[in-house]
C-alpha cells in the first residue's frame, strides 16, 4: 500500500476544521465553568439544607474531546436544573409551613395537636410550634387550645452537662 | 524566594490557555509539625464550620479550580490538595490531626490562599551530555499511557493533577530536599500562586 501526500488544497481546509473544533471545545469549556459556578452558588444558597445532587463521574483529569465535553455540559445543565427544581420545591414547602404557623396562631382550635418545626419553616435552630391544650386535660375538655413555642435547642456538650449539674 | 515557572506543552496551552505550574525548592525532609504550625492549624480549624465548607465551593479562586476539574472530566468535588478536600478533612476529623510537614504546611497555605499545592521529592533530571542537571525540570503534560494530565519531571510523570504523587515522589524522612508545586488554573493570577508557594515554603522551613 502506498501513502500519498494530501492534496495541497486540502491542508488549509483540515487546518480550519481543527481550529473550528478547538473553538467549539473552548466554548463548551466556558459553558461548563459557568454551569459549575451556578450549581455551587445554588448549593450555597440552600444551606443549611444539603441539596442532594447526582454525582458527576470522573476522577482522572483528561483533555476531553468534543463529544465528551458536550456530554458533560448536558450532564451539568441537567444537574443544575435538578438543583433549581429541588430548591424551588423546598422553598415552597417552607413557605407553606410558615403559612401553616400563621393559621395555627390565628385559630389554634382548628389545628389541634399540629406541630411545625423551625426546620420545616426554613429557619435555623431547634424548636417547633405545637398546638396544645391549656392546662392539659382540662383545657382539652374545655376547648382551650393554644400554640406552644418550644424553648429551643437542648443544651449540648460539656457546657450543657455542666449547667444541668449546676441546676441540680 | 522566587517561584520557578514549569513548562506547559503546546497541546495543553492551546486547549487550556492560562494553565501552568509554578514551583519552589525546599531544603529538608518530612518531619513532625512545628509548634507554631500546629497552633496556626488549630486556629484555622476553629474558623471552619459547616457553612465554611459549603461556601468554599464559591470562593473565587477555588471556583476556578472547580471549573478546571469539571472541564477535565472530573467530579468538581473530587481531587486531593484542593481547598474543599482540606475543609472536608477538618469537618470529618473535628480538627486537623497533625500529619507532619510538608502535608500540614501545604494544607494551611491552601486554606489561606485557595491554591492547591503538592510536595514532590524529585531527582535531578539527566542533562543531554549524561550529566545531572542542576535540579528537577517540571512540566505539565498529558501522560501518553493513561491520558491523564500530569506533572512531569523530565520525561517521567510524577503526579496526576489533583491526585497523589507516585510512590517515588512521596516526600519521606530520608529526603534531603523536595519541591512544592502550585497549579495555575486558567483565570487565576500567577502572583496568587506564587504567594501560596512562598507561604508554604516558609511554613515547611519553620523551626
Amino acid at each position: 500500500m502506498s501513502v500519498t501526500a494530501p492534496a495541497p488544497e486540502l491542508v488549509p481546509r483540515v487546518s480550519s476544521t481543527l481550529e473550528a473544533e478547538r473553538g467549539a471545545r473552548s466554548a463548551l469549556r466556558a459553558q461548563i465553568a459557568k454551569l459549575e459556578a451556578q450549581t455551587a452558588l445554588l448549593v450555597a444558597q440552600a444551606h443549611p439544607v444539603a441539596l442532594e445532587l447526582p454525582a458527576v463521574p470522573g476522577t482522572v483529569p483528561r483533555l476531553q474531546p468534543l463529544a465528551a465535553l458536550e456530554g458533560r455540559r448536558d450532564l451539568m445543565a441537567n444537574r443544575l436544573e435538578d438543583a433549581r427544581r429541588t430548591l424551588t420545591q423546598l422553598r415552597q414547602r417552607e413557605a407553606d409551613a410558615r403559612g401553616q404557623v400563621e393559621l395555627m396562631l390565628a385559630d389554634p382550635k382548628a389545628y389541634r395537636w399540629l406541630r411545625v418545626s423551625r426546620e420545616d419553616a426554613g429557619l435555623v435552630g431547634c424548636g417547633h410550634w405545637h398546638v396544645r391544650p391549656r392546662l392539659g386535660l382540662i383545657g382539652m375538655l374545655a376547648g382551650w387550645w393554644h400554640v406552644k413555642i418550644s424553648s429551643g435547642c437542648p443544651l449540648s456538650g460539656d457546657s450543657g452537662k455542666r449547667r444541668a449539674l449546676d441546676g441540680q | 524566594m522566587e517561584a520557578i515557572r514549569g513548562s506547559v506543552t503546546e497541546e495543553l496551552a492551546a486547549e487550556l490557555p492560562g494553565i501552568g505550574i509554578l514551583w519552589v525548592p525546599v531544603e529538608g525532609a518530612a518531619r513532625p509539625d512545628s509548634l507554631g504550625l500546629q497552633l496556626e492549624l488549630d486556629h484555622a480549624a476553629d474558623r471552619i464550620t459547616g457553612a465554611t465548607a459549603v461556601l468554599a465551593t464559591t470562593e473565587p479562586i477555588a471556583a476556578h479550580y472547580r471549573a478546571l476539574r469539571a472541564q477535565l472530566g472530573m467530579d468538581p468535588d473530587s481531587g486531593s490538595g484542593t481547598l474543599e478536600s482540606i475543609v472536608r478533612r477538618r469537618l470529618l476529623e473535628g480538627g486537623f490531626r497533625p500529619a507532619g510537614i510538608p502535608g500540614d504546611a501545604l494544607a494551611l497555605a491552601t486554606l489561606e490562599t485557595g491554591v492547591p499545592l503538592w510536595a514532590l521529592a524529585l531527582e535531578p533530571v539527566e542533562a543531554e551530555a549524561g550529566e545531572l542537571a542542576a535540579g528537577p525540570a517540571l512540566s505539565l503534560d498529558v501522560d501518553k499511557q493513561t491520558g491523564a494530565v500530569s506533572i512531569f519531571n523530565g520525561e517521567l510523570p510524577v503526579c496526576v493533577l489533583f491526585g497523589e504523587p507516585v510512590a517515588e515522589a512521596v516526600v519521606s524522612k530520608k529526603c534531603r530536599s523536595y519541591v512544592v508545586v502550585a497549579l495555575v488554573a486558567p483565570g487565576v493570577l500567577a502572583e496568587v500562586c506564587a504567594l501560596a508557594l512562598e507561604r508554604a515554603a516558609e511554613l515547611c522551613q519553620s523551626p
